[in-house]
């Protein structure tokens, strides 16, 4: 293994009982790499992303390997070492922020879990609250905030232990237009501050184009990688710009050509 | 305006109908049924206003809510650690969950009479009987809301790195807790039923016993002044409890608050 390949899946197969979810997944991501899965829905991506991350579905036989930052998280002793020392950080499509605790207290939560002084943790909190420009809601509840904000305070606690891998599944899924194409360019912003490794998991198209530096793109179940397409723009990039730019229409045609024949053969499901 | 205007009526309507149901009362009173049997406002008045003022009352009180506290604390913690254990240990679970709910189906004034034999006359028994009252209900609580535990918050804070103590601390138990909390006004309720059942069975003190002696020498009067007082009593404590339920669980969402009540 190379030094600069931080994630390696080989032979990757997931069977639920009775359901095969992921079949011969083969993927190697480099470090600082932006990849943007795509797929027909049911496809297996969610799984994939647990998967790397260490949360293994219950009754299910796994074959094949994951590696990531050297750690074959497969393993027990592994998602420990991954958790702790590596680093993740995980932004879910549903709203994971504690209800019981208050935006600041939530943020705080990972420096807690390791055991960092108040203090500190709080100072930390602070300057990430300004980083997603939620200043100033330190005392809210997250019933008190939009969808969008909670997003990206879910975003903001992701960061603040400064992971190596950051993991995001459908992060933007439950919001409007508008507030999604805004969040769209706030991660391409941290990103180009951040350079971690980013597996952002969508089913849309535009919006793998505006984040992925490159994209991956699924078939229907049982999942495995059809293709995979660099996209050369550099972070921070404009969603606005990047959905009226000439590249971003021929890969999108191209992505809707590979995706249409998944769609098909899907819709008989 | 219109609401506002509306809720004075009502309240004065029931004022009237209080007043009404009270002057036909001591009316009826000694005319058409004895006082022996009904009771009469006007005695009911006086033995209240007495008995406030004794010392008595004070020993009473203080029996009772302290059998009544002790019995909803204890119950709280050992209902939830139960309820942990249960939920955690599934061996342990499926073993002792006929004896659980065979327990649970006992009607508590029928086992309140061993409480007084193996732990006497004394405050210990009364706890006893609310303890095993309040016991179930954080118990009962306790494994819906480990079942209610969103899993996506466990897997959030996974991977952060959580062991499985900090699990349990961060996420598990507040949980619980908003469960706990949900059943705590009626705990409070049955852990007050529980001390006067106790006080009932075997007493030497408490309000509960006072209003028994009361009834053996046939003071109806009596009886009812206790009545009112273990009324105010009851209402007064689940009102507490309600504030304190409101502020700790001041994190939820108004419309979920109201859903639970």
């Amino acid at each position: 293994m190379s030094n600069s390949e931080a994630i390696i899946l080989e032979n990757l197969y997931l069977e639920y009982p009775g359901l095969k979810v992921l079949e011969n997944v083969n993927l190697k991501i480099r470090d600082g790499e932006v990849i943007a899965v795509i797929g027909p829905s049911g496809c297996g991506k969610t799984t994939m992303a647990h998967l790397i991350l260490g949360l293994i579905p219950p009754n299910v036989s796994i074959r094949g390997r994951i590696m990531v930052y050297g750690i074959d998280v497969l393993s027990n002793v592994g998602v420990k070492t991954l958790y702790r020392e590596i680093g993740v950080g995980y932004v879910s499509q549903v709203d994971t922020l504690l209800p019981w605790r208050t935006l600041i207290d939530n943020l705080m939560l990972p420096l807690q879990i390791r055991g960092i002084p108040r203090r500190e943790a709080l100072e930390m909190a602070k300057s990430l609250l300004e980083l997603v420009s939620l200043n100033g809601f330190e005392k809210f509840y997250p019933h008190q905030l939009s969808g969008g904000m909670r997003q990206r305070a879910q975003l903001a606690r992701a960061l603040i232990t400064s992971p190596k891998l950051l993991v995001m599944d459908e992060p933007f899924g439950a919001l409007d237009a508008l507030t999604r194409i805004n969040l769209q360019g706030h991660l391409s912003q941290l990103i180009s501050k951040l350079g971690s490794t980013v597996i952002f998991i969508t089913h849309d198209i535009e919006e793998a184009i505006t984040i992925g530096t490159r994209i991956i793109v699924m078939s229907r179940r049982p999942g495995t990688i059809k293709a995979s397409i660099a996209v050369e723009e550099p972070h921070p990039r404009d969603p606005f710009k990047v959905r009226a730019s000439k590249y971003s229409q021929d890969l999108k045609e191209k992505l809707l050509e590979i995706l249409s024949g998944e769609l098909t053969a899907y819709g008989e499901d | 305006m219109g609401r506002i205007r509306e809720s004075i009526v009502v309240n004065i309507y029931r004022v009237i109908l209080l007043v009404v149901l009270i002057l036909l009362w001591e009316y009826s009173s000694d005319r058409y049924i004895s006082s022996l049997i009904i009771g009469k406002p006007s005695l009911i008045a006086q033995k209240l206003y007495s008995y406030v003022l004794s010392r008595l009352f004070i020993e009473d009180l203080s029996f009772t809510l302290q059998a009544t506290f002790s019995g909803l604390i204890l119950g709280i913690l050992g209902g939830v650690a139960f309820g942990v254990a249960f939920s955690y240990f599934k061996l342990f679970a499926r073993v002792v969950e006929p004896f659980i709910v065979a327990i649970n189906s006992l009607p508590r004034p029928a086992i309140a009479p061993l409480f007084v034999t193996w732990l006497g006359f004394g405050v210990l028994s009364k706890t006893m009987v609310a303890f095993s009252i309040v016991f179930f209900i954080a118990f009962f609580n306790t494994i819906n809301g480990i079942a209610s535990i969103n899993p996506e918050l466990i897997k959030a804070v996974r991977v952060m790195g959580a062991s499985r103590i900090q699990l349990m601390r961060y996420v598990i138990i507040p949980s619980i807790l908003t469960w706990v909390f949900a059943a705590f006004k009626t705990s409070v309720g049955f852990a007050l039923i529980g001390a006067i059942i106790g006080e009932f069975v075997g007493s030497t003190r408490g309000l509960g016993y006072r209003m028994l002696i009361l009834s053996g020498y046939f003071d109806t009067s009596g009886v009812f002044a206790l009545l009112i007082l273990l009324m105010i009593l009851g209402y007064s404590i689940v009102k507490i409890s309600e504030k304190i339920e409101n502020i700790i669980l001041r994190w939820r969402p108004q419309a979920l608050t109201f859903s639970f009540l």
